[in-house]
């Protein structure tokens, strides 16, 4: 019955003409795959805010069990500029590169 | 120029590859949002890129690269939106809508509804195309959509509310319209 109709209404025919075509791929598919960009995931996100807070934390606790101070910090720093007392070794530090010339006027008068 | 074919091995094939296994699409869908599978995805791909873009031509009067890059816009924001589909519906509605939100925003930003009678015959087209384009020109962007969706795609009322946003009785109408209308068109056009 509804073969029939479809073959006596011209409507009904021409949409089955039409659903019968078929548009060929010709690379579509991998164009579109190429072109996708993949988003960061919501881990991505996640790992460098955890590592900050998981740092902190360690910084904090270390303060509090080593008896860290800010006020004797500030102390310490304040005296390394005047020379007092040292933060690092001296190894540490870089030696003043700064040599004398021996080629000065002075020394080609002598 | 790409070409519409339409011969009695294509014909078998559309056939075969056009049984939209609800569970297949399931699983790539699943595999793309487990970990971005762009393989599962140009499976995705490759088996509504037909349907798709044959949707979108008709949709943009026969301009088919129109159609290609409306097509390839859909098939990418499925691709970053596709945490969204909830696997309750159908990927080929959900793929649909996406579609002709693209469709709309696309003739919102470039004004291309005034230019879509110009277009209509610059592609080579089969003449079952051509009948349906300028059978097509007499019905109102709704009454096209809703056409085509029903008829050509064969995407239930249900599927079609969703689609465009539309009640369901309305759909039932706009459809019922639609086809008196082409048929008096058909009939005038002695076809």
């Amino acid at each position: 019955m509804k073969r029939r109709e479809i073959q006596n209404d011209p409507l009904e025919r021409l949409f089955v003409r039409v659903r019968e075509e078929r548009v060929p791929d010709d690379g579509f598919t991998q164009r579109v795959v190429g072109r996708i960009v993949i988003p960061p995931s919501r881990n991505s996100y996640r790992v460098p805010t955890l590592a900050t807070a998981f740092a902190s934390v360690l910084v904090i606790v270390w303060m509090a069990f080593s008896g860290f101070s800010v006020a004797d910090f500030t102390a310490r720093l304040s005296q390394e500029q005047s020379g007092g007392i040292r933060l690092v070794p001296q190894s540490w530090t870089i030696p003043n590169t700064h040599t004398e010339d021996t080629n000065t006027p002075e020394h080609a008068d002598n | 120029m790409q070409s519409f074919t339409c011969s009695a091995c294509t014909c078998s094939a559309v056939t075969r590859t056009d049984k939209y296994s609800l569970v297949g699409d399931l699983l790539l869908v699943r595999r793309v949002k487990a970990s971005g599978d762009r393989a599962a995805f140009g499976r995705l791909v490759e088996r509504y890129q037909s349907p798709l873009r044959r949707y979108l031509t008709h949709l943009t009067a026969g301009d088919r690269f129109r159609a290609d890059d409306l097509a390839q816009e859909t098939f990418l924001k499925a691709f970053t939106s596709i945490r969204q589909f909830s696997g309750l519906g159908s990927f080929r509605a959900w793929l649909f809508r996406i579609a002709y939100r693209t469709f709309l925003d696309s003739c919102r930003s470039a004004k291309l509804t005034q230019e879509l009678d110009q277009v209509t015959g610059e592609c080579e087209m089969s003449s079952e195309i051509t009948i349906l384009q300028s059978a097509l020109a007499c019905l109102d962007d709704t009454e096209r959509n809703v056409i085509l969706l029903s008829a050509v795609e064969q995407l239930s009322h249900s599927q079609i509310a969703h689609v465009a946003d539309m009640p369901l009785g309305t759909v039932k109408s706009v459809v019922a319209r639609a086809k008196t209308k082409l048929r008096d068109y058909l009939k005038n056009e002695e076809l």
